[in-house]
Formats: C-alpha cells, structure tokens, sequence
C-alpha cells in the first residue's frame, strides 16, 4: 500500500483526473454488518470446542453414555448371570473387567450400574435445577415478605447435612431408584434456589427489565421470557455441576446400604461388593471407583468450561 | 531527536490478535509531543486513540496486542524495545497517566494514602516521611480539601470530581515530565470538569509539564489544547495548532466533526449535520481512506488509494486527497456560531 | 370543568397559570417527591417538590448535574417508581390512582421512555425483530406473524435501519444503531409522549446529531411531545421548546430556551452556563466563572436553597428557607432571594 502511493507521489501526473471526479458516500458500506451472525448459543459452543479440556470431558461423557445404553444391550451376558467357574477371575478375553464373586461378567455389571447412577445423578440435578429455579425467580422477582420467609426456610435447610436428611427419608421411605430421587431432591432444590434468586435480584434491576415494564409487558412474560434465558448459560453451568454431587449421593448412599436395592446395581452397590473381594480381587472396587471419579471430574472440569463459554466477557475483541 | 520534543512517535503500527483475525487498531501514525505543550487527540469510539496513549507506556495486554511496526522515542529512548522492569521505571515516575474512570480505576480495599504513595514502592531515596509530606503538597495544590484525612480515607467516601483529583494526584506526584490523561473529566458532570479542566492547566504551566489530553469532547479540545490531532479508523487525518483545527479545518471528518455537534452559541436556525454511517470496521480496514465511505467530498480515488500528508503550514498537516492539485477547491471551516471569521 | 374553575385551580405554583390556556396540557406534574428511606434517620430526597405542565408536541428539556433527580422524575411518570407525594396528570387523569390491568396499559401505550444506555436497555437474548415486535404482539394479540413482522419493518425504516437486521442479535450493533432500535420499540406502541433519558449521552459525538434529527424529524411526522432530559445543554438547546433546570431534586430555573440561554437568572444555571467548553478556541479560553465545591449529597438535604453552600451570591436570608419558584418575567420562573 506504501509502495502505491509512493509511486503515485513519483509519478504525479500519472494519476488521472477523471480519479478526482468526486463520488460522495458510499451508502451500502455503511450500517454493514459484516461478520456472520452468532446467537449466544452458538458463540458459546464455539467456545466450549476451542477449550480441549471441557471438549474432551465432553467426550468422555458421551462415551460413557453410549456404553451405559450400547453395551448392557450387546454384551453376551446378561447381568446376573452366574458362572460358578468364573468367580473372582481377573481381566481377561472372557471377561474384560474381570468376574465378580458370583462369576458375574463385571463389565456389563459396570455398565448396568453406569445406567442406574448416571441416570439418578441427571435426574435429580435436573429435578433440582428446575425447582429451585422457579421458586428463585419468583421469590427473587417480587420480593417482599415471601421472599424474607422463604430466604429464612432455605438458610434452616441448608444449615443441615443433606446427606443425613436424605438418608434419613430413604429410612422412612425404603430403598429403590424412585425413592432415592425424591429424598435426593427434597433438600436439593435449595442450592438452585439461592443461585436464581440471587441472578434474579441482579438482573432484574437492569435497564431492559425496565423497559419490558415500561412498555407493558406483564410480569411472569418479563421473568420466564426475558430474564430468564439471560441466566441459562450459568443455569446450564451449575446444573453440570451439581450432577457430580448426585452421583455421588447416590454411590455413597448405595455403599453405606440405604439407597439402591440388589439385584440392582449401581456403581455404589459395585463398590461395596467390590470392597468385601478387596484381597482377592482388587479390580472389583477399581473399576466402579474409576468410572466414579472420572464421571465427577469431567463433569466438574466441563462445567468450569462451559463457565468460561456462557462468560460475554470472555467472547474476545 | 529534537530536544525540544520530549516524545516522537513514528509510524506507530499497533494491532491486536482476536478470534476474528488481527484487528489493526492503530495504523501509521506519527506525531511529537513538545515540552510544555498541551497536545489533544480527538476522535470517536474505535479511532486508536486510546490504544495510541497506552502503547506509550505499554499498556495494552500484549497477547493479544502487539507492535506492528514503529518507533516510540521518549526522551531518546525507545520505548518499544524496552522491558516490563524498565517500563515500570518509567510508568508513573517518568510518564503519568490519568485513567478515565475514577470509579473502576482506584483500589476499592485501598486507603487513598497508600495508592497515592504506591508510586514510590521500591524508590530508596524517598523515605516514608518525604512520600508522605510529597503527597500532602500535590493535594494541595490540586485543591484537595482536608488532605490529611483524604490519606485515610477509602475512594468510596469520595465524590466523582475528588476521586478525579486523587487519580491526577497519582499521576504528577512523582513530578513526570509527560502525562497522559485519557478521558479525564468523561464521566464528571460540567461544573466539575471546568474545576479539573483549569487544574490540569494551571499545573501544566506552573511546572512545564507536556500532556497529551484524550477525549472526544471538541469543546474540551478547544479549551486547553495547544495542538491537536484528528484520529479516525487507526490514523491521523488532520494535525495543527487549535487555531488551525478549528479556524482553518482543512479535513472532511474535521469539518463533518464541527458541523455535527451542538453548541451553546448555534444560532436558532442553524441545523446539525450528522455525519451518516458509523465508523469503519477495523477487522477489514477499507482500502484506501478510511473516512471515504462517509465522506461526502469522496473521490474515486479516496476509495482506491490512502492520501499521503499535505503540509498546509508549519504546524498544520492533513491527510486528504482534496489536497492535490486536480481536486476541487472545497472550504470545509465551520462558518456558524458567529465564529470569529476574521481568523 | 369550565375553564374559569381550572384556571382558580391551577394557579397554586404552577407554572402555566399566568398564560391563557391555549391548550390543554398534555402532561400535568404537580408538586411531586420521591424519597428513598436508606435508614432510619436518612431519607434521600431525589424528587422535591415538582411542579410543570408539558404541552402537546412540545419539546420539554431537563437539565441538571448528577443527582438532581432528573432521571428519577422520568421514572416517576412511566411509573417505574411510585412516587411518595404529588400528582402526575396524563390527559387529566390521575397516573398515580392506575389500579386496574386496561389503565395501565392504556397508559403503557401512550407514554413511553427511551433509555440511556443502549447496552444495557436492549435484552441480549433477543433479536431485532422480538425486541421491536414485542409491543406490536402485545397490543395486537390478533396480528399474524406476518403482520408484525411488516409493522417491524416499518418501524426499523423509520428510524433508518433495514429488513436485513431483522434476524439479528443486540451484540451485532453499535451504540448507535442500539439506540435506533430503543426508539423503535418506544415507538412501537404508538405513544403520543416520550421520556427521553439521556438518549445521546453514550453515543459517539458524530452519531449524535444523526440520532437527535432522527427524533426532530419523528416528532413532527408523528405528532410526538418530549420530555428530554439531559446535561448536555448544548444539545438539550438545539431540540427544547422550554427547559427546566434541576439541581438537587428541585426546579432552579424554568424558562423558554431563548429565554433561558441568553437570559440565565439563576446563579446556578449562571455557573452552568459558563462552565460549558464551547468548540472554539477563542471562545472558550475566556475564563468564565467556575463554581467552587462539589454537588452535595440529596440525602437528608438541609431546609434551605439548596445552591447556597456553592452560590457566589449566598447571602445569610438564603439560609432561612427554601426559596419558592416565582414567575419574575412572563414564562420565566426562578427560584432564588437573590432575583428580585
């Protein structure tokens, strides 16, 4: 470009004059919106794929998901069959993750269990999310005395132990999927609760809320349609990672005997058979434990990306 | 270098790497800051000046931002070569800087006191007690009331326009030779800004202190500046004294400028003539001048090749193709207002 | 009410009384406050005591530094707020006794605001046509897609952007073409009076003036009334019919512009005036007098003239008590002991 105009300079009568003729603006230049067109979701799917460690985790659980469908489905042995001749056996061609002390295949027990806990850790953070966030919002929203006594309900409830309170209602309800879920979630909601209400108090003073208002728009349209979607992306974000925490109760709860029931299996009631063949065969905790741990870290290290993701202050110039 | 400029920037080329591709916020430019002198730059949102104060004192995050190409020579020295060791010996002892929030650009957890005297961390000739005695004097003289309690007091117990005096307190308590303040009176409200306005005068003369004043207010220009350079889209379109800026407009975005804003002393029936479109995109910077789009003087070859600089006089230069001798003669002064048209 | 009776009724402070009513004002704000409780003992006084009258297709212009309630008093009459005392009279009838659903959108039809700050005043989530249209689909709960989608259309043409946005997200835009699809929604229901809060003061300096001819030339197409208000009083010249000066929650100064301009008799709006950099370098290097001392707080305001700690004129008569807004010239209202 330095040189062009070093060589018009040069040459000066080189440039014609019909150059000089003036043209005035330029209409369609301008207002022109030239880069494509992003919608928040898209932009932060974008991100989510640029970022290689929450990609991965993505991966990793869908993965694991697939399995917990595909394999139970395909696997040549059904989950309680019993080989007398294969008990305690360690990993091999037969068997990929080893037998367990009945000679049941524990690899498409480890499955089995990965459909039951995956889906009470989904579920239950999911019944959470929606009930916390719709009593947030609400209470958020209108404040007032409502806001003031259910803010005092929810600071007593969250005071105490979940854990104890769930394993108490699992005593008085019995054991089982259906019951688990609801202990889990009775004291659940209270964290989405919090969260919303706390997201609800800060956008509800902005101006576009204002404006919604101003123009007439009545009040559970300004909350559900138009503050709400701005909380989805952190929404989205602390669900992921309350799902690690649901997996969790439900492993523990399983091992300590209150939670899931055999015959069925879940990655806690693996491990705590696997714990009583520790000596013998150790694979039978390792392999329950495994998919535990790295179920929770994934989800953990996904949600702190989608964090990132759903951040506007973190889109880039 | 010219010992009488204490900084010469030369074909100053800064650009910031983004997901979109590499935005050239800065394109070409090249101007000296003489000592003593009040230097404004004016332009809009997006035109690289603010990008152009901070690389002074490299302040841009340098990934994404990075030099192009260019020279910064401040009193001799090049800045571009230099170090963060060596440009934390410069920044605030050597070259000020005002910010242009004081809401965001204090320490909230901070005392007052302790940001003011922060300047002089790791400075063994200066002991507690001549920091201290130091910052008393610039609060007085910057007309900071009660100065011994302001040291102890947090920038939240403070108004907008003490907050402003704190931070240009911070800025010439290590006596700088150069300051630069980028927006400093944007977010005060008017009566306040003409206090800060005359106080930043009043210091620059007092102690032959340059500033280089960035904002985008014309009026604020006119008040204080001795020269003046007119940004837009990464470049200087227009260079000169205050008196040629404003008597002797020779660019059409200066000129557009002029005519677009209102004024106290606009006649009843004089109208606003916006200047139409926004500016330029600074990912595919237009070829050519960047103004052409929204000029209305626009040649065919304004859209083709970037105009070269004209001197006009000795001061005053501009970047424009009306320049050449086959354009036609336009006269782009504001004639409103009852100007004084005897200049 | 015969107009004999109205004329008795108005003439308690109010601004218009001494003119013969030529028409009946459109927007009637009687004596109104608003007062924020921070604690116990701490009230803050944004709004005291107002009083003027807006007429129809009049430009009303409200002037004032931060914290003279100017904002405020905006909210107060698309009833954000509600305000503590006072009256707000829309086309005679009370705003502040709305109680049922239809009064309040009535209102919400006829008055509208445009906001400040065009980044935060449109909702990120939604596009063009959802932001604009959502008056239309509210109003007109019969209208197809299609319908609102052509009303959209013509709405963006009216304030100078295209079909082509229609689709778009809010981050895609500059300030100033945000703040162009603020005044299509405002204008979307079909107001007849607008609030505009600072509309220009976050846009860029040549976007501006696009952004204010655009609202000159809606008004006359539209047959619109404004209430602008602002503290740029340069540009709040160019488009005000009359202005009020606010400072600290109460009207100073209240004039027609020439009036007001050429004419300022209160030291307040006096300061304000000289304090203004004008873009000429002669001109503006006349040292002009500059007001010593910072804004004071609105909370807990002491019972006196509220400029006397910074007034050049202070005399000890105006630490007694609050001086009242006074007709010294026909149409030009002052309050302060010091004009006579």
């Amino acid at each position: 470009m330095a040189e062009a105009v070093q060589t018009a300079k040069r040459r000066d009568g080189e440039i014609p004059k019909e150059k000089f003729r003036v043209v005035g603006k330029n209409i369609h230049k301008m207002d022109a919106l030239s880069r494509p067109s992003l919608s928040y979701w898209q932009d932060a799917w974008r991100r989510v794929k640029e970022n290689k460690v929450a990609s991965t985790c993505l991966i990793v659980i869908a993965v694991y998901i697939l399995l917990a469908i595909f394999v139970p489905v395909f696997s040549p042995y059904d989950m309680a069959q019993q080989d007398v001749s294969a008990m305690n056996q360690s990993p091999s061609a037969a068997h990929w993750f080893g037998a367990d002390a009945l000679g049941r295949d524990m690899f498409v027990r480890v499955w089995e269990g990965a459909r039951v806990s995956l889906t009470i850790g989904f579920v239950a953070a999911l019944i959470n999310a929606f009930v916390g966030t719709v009593i947030g919002c609400i209470i958020g929203y209108y404040g007032g005395a409502m806001d003031t006594l259910m803010m005092r309900v929810v600071d007593v409830l969250y005071g105490i132990p979940s854990l104890i309170v769930t394993m108490l209602i699992m005593i008085v309800l019995g054991r089982g999927v259906q019951c688990l879920i609801i202990a889990m979630v009775i004291v659940g909601w209270i964290g989405a609760c919090r969260f919303a209400r706390g997201q609800m108090l800060q956008l509800k003073n902005q101006d576009f809320v204002a404006a919604a208002k101003v123009l007439g728009v009545p009040n559970k349209t300004i909350i559900f349609r138009h503050i709400l979607p701005n909380m989805l992306g952190l929404l989205i974000t602390n669900l992921t990672l309350a799902i690690p925490g649901a997996i969790f109760s439900e492993a523990f709860l399983s091992f300590i005997g209150l939670g899931i029931a055999p015959p069925a299996s879940s990655w806690g009631i693996l491990a705590k058979d696997g714990i009583a063949a520790l000596r013998v065969a150790p694979e039978q905790l390792f392999f329950p434990a495994f998919f535990v741990c790295t179920t929770m870290l994934a989800m953990n290290l996904l949600g702190d990306g989608l964090r990132d993701a759903f951040d506007p202050r973190l889109r880039g110039i | 270098m010219d010992n009488d400029n204490i900084l010469e920037v030369k074909d100053l080329s800064y650009s910031f790497h983004t997901y979109g591709g590499v935005v050239q916020a800065v394109r070409d430019v090249s101007f000296n800051v003489r000592r003593g002198e009040i230097l404004g730059i004016v332009g809009e949102s997006g035109c690289g000046k603010s990008v152009t104060a901070q690389s002074i004192l490299k302040l841009n995050p340098e990934p994404p931002g990075f030099f192009q190409h260019g020279s910064i020579l401040y009193n001799g020295q090049e800045i571009i070569r230099k170090t963060e060791h060596e440009m934390r010996q410069i920044r605030g002892k050597q070259i000020g800087f005002i910010f242009q929030d004081p809401m965001t650009s204090l320490n909230p957890t901070m005392r007052i006191g302790k940001q003011v005297e922060e300047i002089f961390v790791g400075d063994r000739s200066m002991t507690s007690a001549k920091v201290k005695a130091r910052a008393l004097e610039v609060f007085q003289q910057l007309g900071i009331t009660d100065p011994e309690r302001r040291l102890h007091q947090y920038p939240h117990e403070l108004s907008g326009g003490m907050k402003q005096r704190v931070m240009i307190a911070i800025a010439i308590i290590a006596k700088p030779d150069l300051v630069i303040a980028d927006e400093p009176t944007t977010s005060l409200d008017v009566t306040i800004e003409a206090q800060i306005l005359r106080l930043l005068k009043d210091m620059s003369r007092a102690t032959n202190t340059s500033i280089i004043l960035i904002t985008h207010d014309l009026g604020v220009i006119a008040k204080l500046c001795d020269r003046v350079l007119v940004m837009y889209g990464g470049k200087i379109m227009e260079c000169g004294t205050a008196e040629d800026i404003f008597y002797r407009t020779r660019h059409p975005y200066t000129s557009g400028l002029m005519h677009s804003i209102a004024r106290l002393d606009m006649e009843k029936s004089e109208k606003l003539t916006p200047i139409e479109g926004s500016p330029p995109d600074l990912f595919s910077p237009p070829k050519g001048c960047p103004f052409a789009a929204r000029c209305e003087y626009a040649m065919e070859i304004c859209n083709e090749q970037e105009p070269e600089k004209t001197d006009i006089s000795e001061q005053h230069n501009t970047r424009c193709w009306l320049e050449h001798p086959f354009a036609p003669r336009v006269d782009l002064r504001y004639k409103g207002g009852g100007v004084h048209a005897a200049v | 009410m015969p107009l004999s009776e109205e004329r008795t009724k108005l003439s308690n402070g109010d601004p218009l009384a001494s003119r013969p009513l030529e028409q009946e004002p459109l927007m009637k704000v009687e004596h109104l406050c608003k007062y924020f409780p921070i604690s116990k003992k701490e009230i803050l006084k944004a709004v005291d005591d107002v009083t003027f009258t807006v007429s129809p297709r009049e430009t009303v212009g409200v002037v004032g530094e931060s914290g003279c309630g100017k904002s405020t008093m905006g909210r107060c009459i698309v009833r954000l707020y509600h305000p503590t005392s006072g009256k707000i009279y829309y086309k005679g009838k009370d705003i502040t006794q709305i109680k049922t659903q239809e009064e309040r959108q009535e209102y919400c039809k006829s008055v509208q605001m445009i906001f400040q700050n065009p980044y935060s005043s449109l909702n990120p989530r939604m596009t063009v046509v959802d932001v604009v249209g959502e008056g239309i689909r509210l109003y007109h709960k019969d209208y197809s897609s299609a319908q609102v989608n052509d009303k959209v259309v013509e709405l963006l043409e009216k304030v100078g952007l295209g079909p082509e946005h229609m689709s778009r997200f809010m981050h895609e835009f500059s300030g100033g073409q945000r703040q162009r699809i603020g005044i299509a929604r405002a204008l979307s229901v079909s107001p007849k009076f607008i609030i505009c809060d600072e509309p220009i003061s976050s846009l860029d300096v040549s976007i501006q003036a696009q952004v204010i001819n655009m609202l000159k030339n809606l008004q006359e197409e539209m047959g619109l009334t404004y209430l602008f208000i602002a503290h740029d009083l340069s540009v709040v010249k160019y488009i005000s019919d009359r202005i009020l000066v606010m400072y600290l929650g109460s009207i100073m100064e209240q004039a027609d512009v020439e009036d007001l301009y050429n004419h300022p008799l209160h030291p307040y709006t006096q300061a304000l005036l000289s304090s203004i950099p004008v873009a000429d370098p002669i001109k503006a290097r006349q040292e002009g007098q500059i007001i010593r001392g910072e804004v004071p707080s609105p909370i807990n305001p002491k019972p006196f003239c509220r400029f006397a700690g910074r007034c050049p004129y202070c005399e000890s008569r105006c630490k007694e008590g609050i001086p009242e807004l006074r007709e010294v010239e026909p149409g030009h209202w002052v309050a302060c002991y010091h004009v006579e």
